[in-house]
This record gives C-alpha cells, sequence and structure tokens, in this order.
C-alpha cells in the first residue's frame, strides 16, 4: 500500500462537495468515501475535514441535516446547496484545467 | 439567496452560539464513535479501540476550534474588537480626541440644527390629510410680473364646475379685535367659504363644523383653534357655546379645531365670510383649493388660463394683464424662505467640511507619529486592507463620539434658532430633533467618517517597513514627513472654504447693514405704536368711532412728554394697508375703459399730525386738520414721488384725485409730503396716496396710533385709553419693532452667517497652526543646523512664515474664485451691496489672510528661537 498522498492545497472542498454530490453523506462518511474511491491513496484527516465542512456550509455550498444513520444513529447530513453545485462544477472545470496542464509539463520529453 | 443563507448561518452561529457547539459536539462524537466501531472490527479491545481512535483524531479541541474559525463569527468578532482597540487608541491621546472630537460636534451639531429646521420647514409635508392637492390660487399681473390677491367673482369663475378642484375657499381677514368674556384683544380670524372644511378635511375635536346652511346665511357663529379654547376657556370641550364679539355681533362657538390646525397663518378663529366684494377689480381675497384626484399640476393651470382668457374677452380694460396662479400650498408658504434655508444649510455644510478637513489632518499628522506602531502591526502579518479596516473603525468611533456631542449641541442650538428665527417662518413650532434629525446625524457622522477618513488611512497604511521601524522615524534633515504636502493641501483647501464663507458674511452683513442705514423717509426712534379697535357695525358707530379717536389723541397728547400724536391705516411694515388705481382730474376719468391707463398708488388713512409725529416732511400745502371731516370737502395728500410721476413737475395742489377705496368722490390735493419706504425697508418708495381718516370711517375704526414722547408713555397712555372706553383692545408696539420685522428674515441670515464663517475661519486658522507648527518641529533639527552656520533669526522666520504664506495664498485664490462664482446664488438676496463689493472681498481677504499669518508666524517665531546646541543633540 502507498504512503497516502498530501493532498494538494485547495483539492479537499472540490473532493467533498464531488462526494456528497450524489447523495447526502455524514463526515465520517465522506472520509471513508473519499478513500475507497481512491484506493486508499487518499487518507482524509478529521483534522482537516471537520473545519472543510463547516466553512462550506458558512459558503452556503453545503446544507446539513441531522438524520438517523442506517445502524439508526443521529447523525449530521451535509448535502449541496444549488450555489454548492455550480461551485462544484467551477472546481471540477478548475481542477481539469490544472491537472492537464501539470500533465503536459511533467510528460514533456 | 446565497447571501440570505450565509447570513442566516452566521446569525445562528452568533445568536445560538451553544446549541452550535453542542452540535458540533454530537458530531465529532459520531466520527469517533465510528472509528472505534471499525477498529473493534478489526479485533481490537474497546479500550484498545478508544485509545487508538483518541489519538487519531488528535486535539479535540484545536478541532473544534479550528470548526469554530470557519464559521466566521470572525468578521463581527474582529469588529467589536477594532472598537476595542479604537477606544483604547482613542483614550490614549486625550489632546488629540478632545479636539478632534469638539471639532467635529461644532460642525456636526451645527448642521443637525440647521437641518431640523429645514426638515420641519421644506422637507415635511404640510399636516393636512392628502396636502399635496392643496393648492394656493392667485391673481398674477403680466404688467407688472406681481401677484396679488383674487377679487371675488374672479374667484367664483375660476371655482366654477367642471373646474379641477373638488373643494376651494376664499379666505380674508387678519388681526381682528374679538371680546370674550368682558376682554377684548387681537386675534387673528378669518373668514372662510364652505368649501374650507372640504379643503383641508377639518374634523373638529370638540363641538362641530360649521353647516352649509350657516355658511349660506352667513349666520354668526365661530370655529376656534385648540390653544384658543384652552387659554380662554381651560379646555376644548368647553369652549363650545361660549361667545366671543366680532365687531359687536355676539358668534357662539360651535366647534374647535385641531391643535395642528394652523391655516392661515397662527389663525385662531374662523368665521363664514362676513365681507363680501362684488367687486371685479379690486383684490379682497387669497383663496386655496383641494385639486380632484388625478388632476395634475399642469391641467389646473391650463384651466385657470383658459378662465383668464375668457375673462380677457369680457373685461378687456380690467382683465388685459390678469393672469391666474395655482401653486402648491406648501410652496407658497415656504418660498420666501426656502432660498435663506437653503443658504444656511449651504453654508453649515462648508462648516463641516473645513472641519472635517481639520479631523482629516489631524489624522494625517497621527499616522505620521503612529507610523512605528502601524510598521509593527503590518510587521506582524497584518495585511493593508487590515490596517485600513482598523484605521476606519478608528474614525467611525471617533466621528460618532463627535456625532453624539453634536446631537447635545444641536439640542441647544435648535432652540436658539426657533428663538432667532423670523416669527413668520412657519411651521416654526414643528422644528425638533426626531428620528429622521437623528438618522441624519448618523448618515452625516459616518459619511464624513468614511469620506475623510479614508484618505488618511489609506496613506497610513502604506507602510514602509524599513523606514517606519527605525528609530526617529521622519526626521530626517529635510524632515517634514510624507504626508506633509496633502496636510498642505487640506490647509488650503481649508481656508478656501473658510473664505467662501467669510466672503459671503461679509456681503450679507454689508447688505444688512444698508438696509438698517437706509433712509427710511420717517424716523422710528421714541415712537410708541398702539394698536387700538373700536367696533363700529352702521355708518354712525363708524362715525362716532372717529370722534372717540380723536378724543384718545387729545388726551394722550396731554400727556406729559408726549410730543405727537397721530393715528394710521397703512403703517410702515404694518399689517393693514391698501392699494389700487386713482384718477386724476382732466387727466384720466375713473371708468373701466380707463382701468389699464390709470396710475397706481397705495392708500392710506392717516389723522392730523401723522407726518409730525412719523418725522416725515411736508413738502408743500399743509397737514389735515381738525376741519376735514365726513361733510367736508374730501381732501388728499400725495407723496413726492406720487406728484413727481403723475403731475410731472406742475404742482398737485388744488388738483383732486379720485380713487375706489370706499367712496367714490374727487378729493382735492392740499399737500405734499416726502416719501417714505411703507413697504419695508429694501424697496424704493412708491407712490403713496394719503387719505383724511374722518373722511373714510369704513375703514378707519381700526388704526395705528402713532405716540412720539421723550418718555416712556405706552402704561399711561394705555390707561387714557381704557378711562375713555374699556372694551377698545389695545395692542403695544414701537415704530422700530415695526421696522425691525420687516428686515427679520435678512437679519436671521445674516447673524447666522456670520455665525458660521466665524466658526469656520476659527477652525481653518487652527488648522494652519497645526500644520505650521508641526512643520517647524520636524524642521528642528534643520533649523537648529542654519543656527548654528549662521542664520539669523529673521531668516528663520523668514522661511517657515514662506510655506505658510504659499498655503495661504493659494487658499485665499482658490476661495476668491469658488465665491465669485457661487456669487449669483445669493445675488438676489442682497440689498445696496454687489456680490463683487470690494470691501467685502478686501475684508474677508484681510481678516482670514491676517489670521492664518498670524497662525503660521507663532510657530515659525518659535522655531528661530531654538538653542542649536540642543536641536542638534537631538539627533
Amino acid at each position: 500500500m502507498a504512503r497516502p498522498t498530501d493532498l494538494v492545497q485547495g483539492t479537499l472542498d472540490l473532493l467533498i462537495l464531488k462526494t456528497i454530490s450524489l447523495e447526502p453523506k455524514h463526515g465520517w462518511a465522506i472520509a471513508k468515501r473519499i478513500q475507497q474511491v481512491s484506493q486508499e491513496a487518499l487518507q482524509i484527516q478529521q483534522g482537516s475535514l471537520y473545519p472543510a465542512l463547516h466553512r462550506l456550509e458558512q459558503q452556503a455550498w453545503i446544507k446539513a441535516e441531522w438524520k438517523p444513520t442506517d445502524a439508526g444513529r443521529m447523525a449530521k447530513f451535509y448535502s449541496l446547496t444549488a450555489a454548492g453545485r455550480k461551485q462544484l462544477s467551477k472546481e471540477v472545470e478548475s481542477w481539469t484545467r490544472l491537472s492537464t496542464a501539470i500533465n503536459v509539463v511533467v510528460q514533456e520529453g | 439567496m446565497r447571501i440570505v443563507a450565509k447570513a442566516r448561518l452566521r446569525l445562528r452561529a452568533l445568536l445560538r452560539r451553544r446549541r452550535v457547539d453542542a452540535e458540533l459536539d454530537a458530531e465529532l462524537q459520531f466520527h469517533l464513535d465510528q472509528l472505534v466501531e471499525e477498529l473493534m472490527a478489526q479485533g481490537m479491545t474497546a479500550d484498545a479501540a478508544h485509545a487508538a481512535a483518541r489519538r487519531r483524531i488528535g486535539g479535540m479541541t484545536q478541532l473544534r476550534e479550528a470548526c469554530r474559525d470557519e464559521r466566521r463569527l470572525n468578521l463581527l468578532d474582529e469588529f467589536s474588537t477594532d472598537v476595542r482597540y479604537a477606544l483604547r487608541v482613542l483614550r490614549r491621546s486625550p489632546a488629540f480626541t478632545t479636539v478632534a472630537v469638539l471639532t467635529l460636534a461644532l460642525g456636526i451639531g451645527a448642521n443637525t440644527a440647521i437641518f431640523s429646521v429645514v426638515k420641519a420647514v421644506l422637507l415635511e409635508p404640510l399636516p393636512y390629510t392628502g396636502a399635496d392637492r392643496i393648492v394656493a390660487m392667485q391673481t398674477f399681473w403680466t404688467n407688472v410680473g406681481r401677484p396679488g390677491s383674487l377679487s371675488g367673482p374672479d374667484y367664483f369663475d375660476l371655482v366654477a364646475q367642471p373646474s379641477p378642484f373638488a373643494a376651494s375657499t376664499r379666505y380674508t381677514g387678519g388681526e381682528l379685535a374679538i371680546e370674550t368674556g368682558g376682554q377684548a384683544e387681537f386675534v387673528a380670524t378669518y373668514g372662510v367659504d364652505p368649501g374650507f372644511e372640504a379643503v383641508f378635511q377639518l374634523t373638529p375635536v370638540a363641538g362641530r363644523l360649521i353647516t352649509q346652511e350657516e355658511f349660506k346665511t352667513r349666520a354668526p357663529v365661530a370655529l376656534v383653534s385648540a390653544g384658543y379654547a384652552i387659554r380662554h376657556f381651560g379646555s376644548v370641550e368647553r369652549a363650545v357655546g361660549h361667545a366671543l364679539t366680532l365687531e359687536s355681533v355676539a358668534r357662539p362657538v360651535v366647534g374647535v379645531l385641531p391643535a395642528g390646525f394652523q391655516f392661515p397663518l397662527n389663525a385662531e378663529v374662523w368665521i363664514p365670510m362676513w365681507r363680501e366684494s362684488a367687486s371685479r377689480t379690486s383684490g379682497n381675497y387669497r383663496a386655496v383649493a383641494r385639486l380632484k384626484p388625478g388632476i395634475t399640476m399642469e391641467a389646473t393651470a391650463a384651466h385657470l388660463s383658459t378662465v383668464a382668457a375668457r375673462l380677457r374677452q369680457t373685461f378687456p380694460s380690467t382683465h388685459k394683464s390678469k393672469a391666474f396662479t395655482a401653486i402648491r400650498l406648501k410652496d407658497s408658504l415656504v418660498d420666501r424662505s426656502r432660498t435663506t434655508l437653503w443658504l444656511l444649510m449651504g453654508a453649515v455644510g462648508l462648516v463641516l467640511m473645513v472641519a472635517c478637513a481639520n479631523v482629516a489632518n489631524l489624522l494625517l499628522l497621527r499616522a505620521t507619529t503612529r507610523a512605528r506602531e502601524l510598521a509593527v502591526r503590518a510587521a506582524l502579518g497584518a495585511g493593508r486592507s487590515r490596517v485600513v479596516r482598523q484605521l476606519l473603525v478608528e474614525n467611525m468611533v471617533l466621528n460618532l463620539i463627535g456625532g453624539a456631542v453634536g446631537l447635545a449641541l444641536a439640542f441647544a442650538g435648535v432652540q436658539a434658532l426657533v428663538g432667532l428665527a423670523p416669527a413668520n417662518l412657519p411651521r416654526l413650532d414643528a422644528v425638533r430633533v426626531d428620528g429622521g434629525v437623528l438618522l441624519f446625524t448618523l448618515v452625516v457622522s459616518l459619511g464624513t467618517a468614511m469620506i475623510f477618513g479614508l484618505w488618511p488611512a489609506l496613506r497610513a497604511s502604506r507602510v514602509d517597513l524599513q523606514d517606519g521601524l527605525k528609530q526617529g522615524g521622519a526626521r530626517g534633515v529635510f524632515g517634514g514627513g510624507r504626508n506633509a504636502w496633502a496636510r498642505g493641501a487640506l490647509v488650503s483647501a481649508e481656508i478656501a472654504m473658510a473664505l467662501v464663507l467669510t466672503l459671503g458674511a461679509g456681503l450679507f452683513f454689508r447688505s444688512f447693514v444698508a438696509l438698517t442705514a437706509v433712509d427710511l423717509g420717517y424716523h422710528t426712534d421714541g415712537r410708541l405704536v398702539l394698536t387700538a379697535s373700536i367696533p363700529a357695525r352702521t355708518e354712525a358707530q363708524h362715525l362716532q368711532a372717529g370722534v372717540t379717536f380723536e378724543r384718545i389723541f387729545a388726551d394722550i397728547g396731554k400727556l406729559p412728554g408726549v410730543r405727537a400724536v397721530a393715528g394710521v391705516m397703512g403703517l410702515p411694515g404694518g399689517p393693514y394697508g391698501s392699494d389700487g388705481l386713482f384718477a386724476v382730474e382732466g387727466l384720466h376719468e375713473f371708468t373701466q375703459a380707463f382701468y389699464d391707463k390709470l396710475p397706481h398708488a397705495g392708500f392710506r388713512l392717516t389723522s392730523p399730525g401723522y407726518f409730525t409725529a412719523m418725522g416725515v416732511p411736508l413738502v408743500a400745502g399743509r397737514d389735515f386738520d381738525d376741519r376735514d371731516l365726513y361733510d367736508a370737502e374730501p381732501v388728499a395728500i400725495v407723496s413726492a414721488s406720487l406728484a413727481r410721476q403723475v403731475f410731472r413737475g406742475d404742482s398737485p395742489l388744488g388738483r383732486r384725485i379720485k380713487c375706489g377705496l370706499d367712496r367714490e368722490v374727487w378729493m382735492r390735493v392740499v399737500g405734499v409730503v416726502g416719501d417714505m419706504r411703507n413697504e419695508n425697508p429694501a424697496t424704493p418708495p412708491a407712490p403713496e396716496l394719503y387719505m383724511a381718516y374722518r373722511q373714510h370711517p369704513y375703514h378707519a375704526n381700526e388704526l395705528h396710533i402713532v405716540v412720539r414722547a421723550q418718555t416712556d408713555v405706552a402704561a399711561a397712555a394705555r390707561q387714557v385709553i381704557a378711562r375713555i372706553d374699556p372694551g377698545i383692545p389695545v395692542k403695544e408696539s414701537t415704530l422700530e419693532e415695526f421696522r425691525s420685522k420687516s428686515v427679520a428674515l435678512p437679519r436671521f441670515r445674516t447673524l447666522l452667517l456670520v455665525l458660521f464663517a466665524g466658526v469656520a475661519a476659527a477652525l481653518a486658522t487652527a488648522g494652519v497652526y497645526g500644520v505650521m507648527s508641526y512643520a517647524a518641529t520636524q524642521r528642528r533639527t534643520e533649523m537648529g543646523l542654519r543656527i548654528a552656520l549662521g542664520a539669523t533669526g529673521a531668516d528663520v522666520v523668514s522661511m517657515l512664515l514662506r510655506n505658510g504664506a504659499a498655503l495661504v495664498a493659494t487658499g485665499v485664490i482658490s476661495g476668491l474664485v469658488i465665491a465669485l462664482a457661487a456669487g449669483r446664488f445669493v445675488e438676489s438676496m442682497l440689498f445696496g451691496v454687489e456680490v463683487r463689493d470690494a470691501t467685502a472681498i478686501a475684508g474677508a481677504v484681510g481678516l482670514l489672510s491676517a489670521a492664518a499669518l498670524t497662525a503660521s508666524l507663532v510657530p515659525a517665531v518659535r522655531a528661530s528661537r531654538v538653542n542649536p546646541i540642543a536641536a542638534l543633540r537631538e539627533e
């Protein structure tokens, strides 16, 4: 197993937005999901996950709701707002641009 | 919508902090539990899993803090920190704070006070329902370009349906003698038409309104104001049923109108129209009307001109130059004072600008001395915007304190203003510091903080770390600080604004002096005026009133110290006066066909001895005497300008004149007297026709009695009248008061302008002093060096003074340019003085330059006395 990669600055927001774009998730599930999809390459630290969630909520890009989990415990579920959806597509676009550019540079010669 | 969501979240974080924190704890606990569960699923024991989970999550407290930070209460938190910090900074430099707060308080307070007057008089609607649909109607004489009253028949033609008016009324009256409970006094009383109540949509606070039937039959009833009811009967309810006696007729009070209702100005008694005149040529009435819903002012004007055109065709000789106007009632009431009030508002605005420029200057100075503090903050990582914000908050706090102190000044100022203002300024009783005025003060305080604070803040925040942190800061050999030119520019601007004000004040002062110095044609000193009214209805009663007046004059004349006594209807500056057309035998015919060719004059009725009592010279012929009675040949005296204009060098003596005052009889001219400024001191004398009061008894039962005496005989004279008839109401005044009242508005604005100019000049001078003494301190080392190298004290003084002079000259010249450009706005308010009055210009420039140069001389002299050794050692 490779060592988890440090996140590029600012990409955590993108990952969170993307992860909850399909269905509302609580913090734990978001972290797990990112870990899982990235095949353990991306490890989200709680220390940055929760402040990020709160920041996004304050920006009104995501909204929170207390709901029971499948196991019946109450948890805070986050979902995208309309503004969040717009922000997500913006961030995806700029990420694509950036990563393409980096790829071009890295693979040259 | 995002902004709403954001605001809601922040508000929630702020107001429900505990709840939000609890939720955060629950959320993090959930995460921890999930982690423990996962670890246990991997085979750890519960204890081990707990420990491992805690380790993985790390410091819970830091995490919580991090989340809280993201919630950004911060903006508000930071703001309150800024405010607290600002208060601390301001407290730390009490001298600066005191000077700045007082300067701002002066500026803001003066603005608040004037604004409260402007708001009450000009901005607020009249306190009547739908007041913006009430209009005032007038005749407008197109040949002389002047408004006039309406004639009765013209009025009825204007308002006959179909017309734009839903309701309308004429009104006429004034201070009339009214008797209540055995006591007679002068009360503002007006006769009105049936439409009166509908125009103002009146509801009585006690009793009822006058019925249409009572209007039609001219029933002897009256409505009174709430103030009158309380003054005379104790309460509004008790007034109903009591009787007032007006012109010997008892009129029961049927109703009381609400306290705020005051139309016409200061009216206290309203009765059904009782003076009917069917004359089309004499303007006896003023009128107001309420427009029908949806009718525009343009449509109204069109209606009036249609009627005017029709009347011109029907009565070509009398209505050739007659037009009619309707303007909003509000405008008609405040027209005269509008320019004055805006002028004062502008002046006081300039004062505020000077005050703010002074404070901005202080801020710039402080920025220089605070350079180190700001540099330290910048070095510690404060961004520029953070520093600017901090400085702006400081300014806002400063200005709000200044505003609060200013408000206290304004409360006092408003009282003083209302006391000073001319009594005929409408709606003076409504002037107060209210919510709107508070808002104005708040906006002005914060607005000036932003406008005048931003620039110093931006400059101050541009910190050069290297420079700022160095010990000693900006004090180099050629010190002066990097803000020197900015401060200089501000001071020049202050001087410019102060000059505009000083010059304006100078012009108005000169104009007022000219107004008081103008030759009135009569003398006011030592002249007592008693206004007396003898009730009369029938011809016999009117004739008897003349006899009674004759006795009054004779008895007052016997009092010790009295040199002359006489009666007049039509005293200069007084309320009773009449005017109209007249014909000279052999030159004109007094018929309708001649109307547009007839000359015009003021009509006044006098008793024998009036001209002596007033100090008016008899140019030719004789004065009236006690033989000029009702049955004798009617006689008249003309003024010098009437003689000049109409008789063109021929002697008017012995010629005969006829006018339409009451009896259309030929009157023989027996005398010519000097011109008087009867209208007001600012208006040149007009042709006047004086008639013997005993020959026109219908207009002569209410007279001003002019008593010329060496001592104060007012009380004795009143006793004389009371002895003759205790039922005669008497009002006491002096001729000087009449004159003074007629120049009340110019006096009011002159006084305030001089006051404001003084404040502005003082502030600007203080500004010059501040900048110059700072510059002198900054250049101490340089001056020390120069003196050590052989410069004399005079060299140093002249060097520093030259800088000051440059600032002053720049300010004075730009001020002059602005003042001359703005001059045309005040031209119409000036009397006997040009806008480019050399004396005023020289005075203002001289005064301000002298003050400003003195202010720069003091620090210059101080700098020249510097001990070179001490100054150089400081370095």
